[in-house]
């Protein structure tokens, strides 16, 4: 990258005190040296459409997060504020490193320039998280808040924060307890959802989008429309990873998904052995709906999407599936409507990695209410 | 007005899950041509790919070339490998799709060959679920539009096969007729055997990202449009110029001419979203009556005076992209002596409150310096230089740029004080683009407007109205243009832009284009 001396020590990023107007002044600095860069083969352009503020909890995160930035910018470019809350490390105090990321967009076009500002807080300093990260949030502009804790249980020194976010980006996928954290997260987003105008996304609930999308479009056909309401037996299966990646969050998102669309209210819980070959029991108008769960092993280290089998009540029943491919990122679907012929279609069904699911959550600055509702029923779901 | 998914399907409710039609069958009439294999299937791939086409949507293939299913198959896959303009295409998705596709050999001149499409249509409802929704789209030359659609009706396939249940369609490509009368002949050939609500005039052009976001651009910004009239603007200038000349086109364009190619429908609009009025909402009826008023409000041209509002071009032999290129009448399957137009630039009053004197000057051209689309609107001068009359001549009028292609964007100059002990003032430009502000990559113009036709929704096309104003306009323009010959034509030099008359248009009103 073509930057001058002045520029480049700047990107390459210098732990410094943290205090607003140093932050200021070498965001100034780090721009004016980049203006003024005699060897520039580029001219350098500084773009933003968003704030996004991550939040994780050690050094190691923050670092492993600022790699993951420079890949978001290039889709949304943004101020990023990573905010490492060390509270139980010392020495206590509030340091800060400001970088900048660049790329040019299209051969011959300028270098997009992003900020980057680290905030790390060790011991008590937490507290005064809020006051160096708020005046550096773009004005007027939206603020996203990636949580890269784990468990979403946001401490009180993070509430000020909060009431500037317009949208907090959780990963279910790293609950280290799927179902008492997806729980919690469904108190915070019913606590949010009132005075204060924060929505939620869950990566884990992103990622479900062309899955869901798959079994919607089963039932765009006059045929198989009717059946719909017949649903009797689900069936999710789904590869897990050898470490990490759980998809119990997933599997359970969906459920609650239909259950919420389709007027299913939850009934009972069966577990039948291990954690995830278990069935869950609903009722609709008095009729019963089983949804059992499989998990197998990934082939190859490799996540797949979930595999889903709907069947429906009487005789002949309708059975439509979504099935993950053996070639990498398809799916295959298949419809069997009694009267009808097999309906059978291979479409892509690429999992998007971490990156590519923020990247597309930052283009919702909006609530997404069937979330909020799959979430709430999901909560009873599981009390059931 | 658009269909939703037609049947109630909850699982569909909520932001997150793209709107995807009802199953339907697409019938491509001169399915062997290039327009189909350079766009529409490459576009209809990336649908299907993107799970933005339904589960049994079916194409049936129909012209002369004699072709199986499994040979026309066979070629469309090659087409989407070779004219994709995405990255990837990948092999099991690609299959899949070419399963949906179809072929009907047969004279399409011959009503005969219309009773063997409506078996076919019946057999895929049955077996693909296509559920009697039909779209005939005519990627034919436009001499066989009249005999296309008459057969469609003499067999009853113009019509739903189950009114209220499913729908018919037909999408017509460019142009839309070749003058005043042929057009008016075209609409009452369309409109004796379909609705206006069922016909869907393409101008892939309207399904541009950029030109959709001059939509965007001045009804969802509070401060544009206090500005955007007469009291704050001083004119408007339009450019499509294209690099490339007639690239094998000769017989087409000897025909055509670029009035025809590019004026008559892409240019006008762009005009008309530029000037229209606000609609109440984002609807196909109320955006196309505001463009039709726009239409409507053109003063017709002077022929008394036509030199200071029309010249016509045609370039000559020159030098574009370092490469010698010939000049028009020296390309293939164009007259030797030929006065087609390749250029043109217009000077257009729009008679109404908010236009009145402000002069729209619009031009296009083939093998002019080079590609470019663009809107700018200039802003008038201060009224009064307060900064005495040494900087009068350095203060330059504000000017909004639209780019639609290519680096699509927005860019405003203003003028800013440069950094000295003195007065200094020198333009600035403040500037958005989208590919830096957004990244990923748009849908192409045809899968918007694929999508869009099979949705319903006829906000970005072209309607019969909106088509007669533009021909009423340029018609007696091309008669003159006929009854003249070379007389008036100025030629040019390839990769300039344009001739001298064109600077001289807005010369003559002491303004000058803007160096694109």
């Amino acid at each position: 990258m073509p930057v001058g001396k002045k520029f480049k020590s700047l990107t390459a990023g210098e732990l410094q005190p943290a205090t607003i107007a140093d932050l200021e002044k070498e965001l100034s600095d780090l721009w004016r040296s980049a203006a003024e860069d005699p060897a520039a083969e580029h001219p350098v352009m500084r773009a933003s459409v968003l704030t996004l503020l991550v939040y994780v909890e050690n050094e190691h995160a923050g670092r492993e997060t600022l790699k993951l930035i420079s890949q978001v910018i290039s889709q949304n470019p943004c101020r990023a504020i990573i905010m490492i809350a060390e509270e139980t490390e010392q020495p206590e105090g509030l340091t800060s490193w400001i970088s900048a990321q660049c790329h040019l967009p299209a051969s011959g076009a300028r270098q997009v320039c992003c900020e980057q500002i680290c905030v790390q807080a060790r011991g008590a300093a937490v507290k005064g998280l809020d006051n160096v990260v708020i005046p550096l949030a773009v004005p007027e502009l939206p603020v996203f808040l990636w949580w890269g804790a784990g468990r979403f249980a946001p401490p009180a020194y993070l509430d000020h924060i909060l009431r500037i976010t317009n949208r907090v980006l959780v990963d279910s996928a790293r609950f280290e307890e799927p179902e008492s954290d997806l729980a919690t997260l469904a108190r915070h987003v019913e606590r949010f959802r009132g005075a204060e105008e924060v929505a939620f996304s869950d990566l884990n609930w992103a990622r479900l989008t062309p899955c869901r999308e798959l079994i919607a479009q089963c039932f765009d056909f006059t045929e198989a429309n009717s059946y719909l309401g017949n649903l009797a037996e689900v069936k999710l299966a789904w590869a897990e990873e050898a470490a990490g990646g759980d998809r119990w969050a997933q599997a359970l998102l969906l459920t609650a998904w239909l259950a919420t669309r389709l007027g299913w209210q939850p009934v009972s819980r069966i577990v039948q052995g291990a954690r995830r070959t278990q069935t869950l029991e609903f009722q609709k108008d008095g009729k019963p709906v089983r949804v059992e769960y499989a998990a197998r092993k990934a082939t190859g280290g490799q996540p797949g999407p979930l595999s889903v089998v709907m069947k429906t009540t009487g005789a002949p029943a309708a059975q439509f599936s979504i099935i993950e491919s053996k070639e990498e990122g398809t799916a295959h679907t298949r419809a069997e409507v009694p009267g009808c012929p097999p309906r059978e279609r291979t479409v892509r069904l690429h999992v998007l990695d971490q990156v590519g699911l923020v990247n597309e959550e930052l283009k919702f600055p909006r609530r997404d209410k069937i979330y909020e509702e799959t979430l709430s029923l999901l909560a009873r779901m599981l009390k059931a | 007005m658009t269909d939703t998914a037609v049947l109630t399907n909850p699982l569909r409710e909520g932001m997150r899950i793209r709107k995807t039609p009802a199953p339907c069958a697409m019938v491509i009439f001169g399915a062997s041509g290039d327009l189909t294999a350079r766009k529409l299937i490459p576009a209809l791939y990336y649908l299907h790919c993107e799970r933005l086409l339904p589960p049994g949507f079916s194409v049936i293939g129909c012209a002369k070339t004699p072709y199986s299913n499994e040979k026309f198959r066979e070629a469309m896959a090659d087409a989407v490998k070779k004219f994709s303009e995405k990255a990837t295409v990948d092999e099991p998705s690609l299959t899949s799709f070419i399963q949906s596709l179809y072929y009907l050999t047969d004279d399409f001149g011959d009503v005969k060959a219309y009773t063997q499409l409506d078996e076919l249509l019946n057999k895929l409802d049955s077996e693909r679920g296509t559920n009697g929704n039909r779209l005939f789209y005519l990627a034919t030359p436009p001499s066989s539009f009249p005999v296309i659609v008459s057969h469609l009706g003499a067999v009853g396939l113009a019509q739903p096969k189950e009114p209220g249940k499913s729908w018919t369609r037909v999408v017509i490509e460019k142009p839309f007729g070749h003058d005043l009368e042929s057009a008016r002949e075209l609409t009452a050939t369309v409109g004796s055997v379909f609705k206006e609500e069922q016909v869907y005039r393409i101008d892939h052009y309207l399904g541009k990202e950029t030109v959709q976001n001059l939509l965007v651009f001045r009804f969802a910004n509070g401060i544009f449009e206090p500005i955007w009239n007469r009291r704050y603007i001083d004119h408007v200038e339009i450019t499509v110029a294209e690099e490339l000349g007639v690239e094998g086109r000769g017989r087409y364009y000897e025909e055509a001419g670029l009035l025809r190619d590019m004026v008559q429908n892409h240019v006008m609009s762009v005009l008309s979203l530029v000037a229209m009025e606000s609609p109440a909402t984002f609807d196909a009826v109320e955006v196309r009556d505001e463009k039709a008023k726009v239409m409507r409000a053109i003063r017709p041209i002077d022929f008394d005076h036509l030199d200071d509002f029309v010249v016509r071009g045609q370039y000559a032999d020159g030098w574009v992209k370092g490469q010698k290129v010939p000049g028009y009448c020296e390309e293939a399957n164009v007259a030797s002596n030929s006065s087609t137009e390749t250029f043109a630039a217009l000077k257009l009053s729009i008679d109404n409150w908010r236009w009145a004197d402000v002069p729209f000057y619009l031009r296009s051209g083939k093998r002019l310096a080079k590609r470019v689309s663009e809107i700018v609107v200039q802003f008038r001068r201060v009224p009064h230089m307060v900064f005495g009359s040494k900087t009068e001549n350095l203060v330059e009028p504000n000017v909004l740029a639209m780019r639609i292609q290519p680096n699509e964007g927005i860019a405003i100059n203003f003028n800013a004080k440069f950094p000295a002990p003195t007065m200094e003032i020198r333009p600035v430009k403040m500037e958005f683009r989208y590919a830096e502000s957004f990244g990923g990559e748009p849908p192409s113009a045809y899968e918007t407007l694929l999508l869009d036709c099979m949705l319903g929704d006829q906000t970005l096309f072209t309607r019969e109205d909106a088509v007669e104003l533009a021909w009423q306009l340029l018609s007696p323009l091309l008669d003159r243009w006929r009854e003249d010959g070379a007389k008036g034509l100025q030629y040019y030099e390839s990769g300039s832009w344009g001739p001298a008359a064109s600077d001289a248009l807005l010369e003559r009103d002491k303004r000058r284009w803007h160096r694109l």
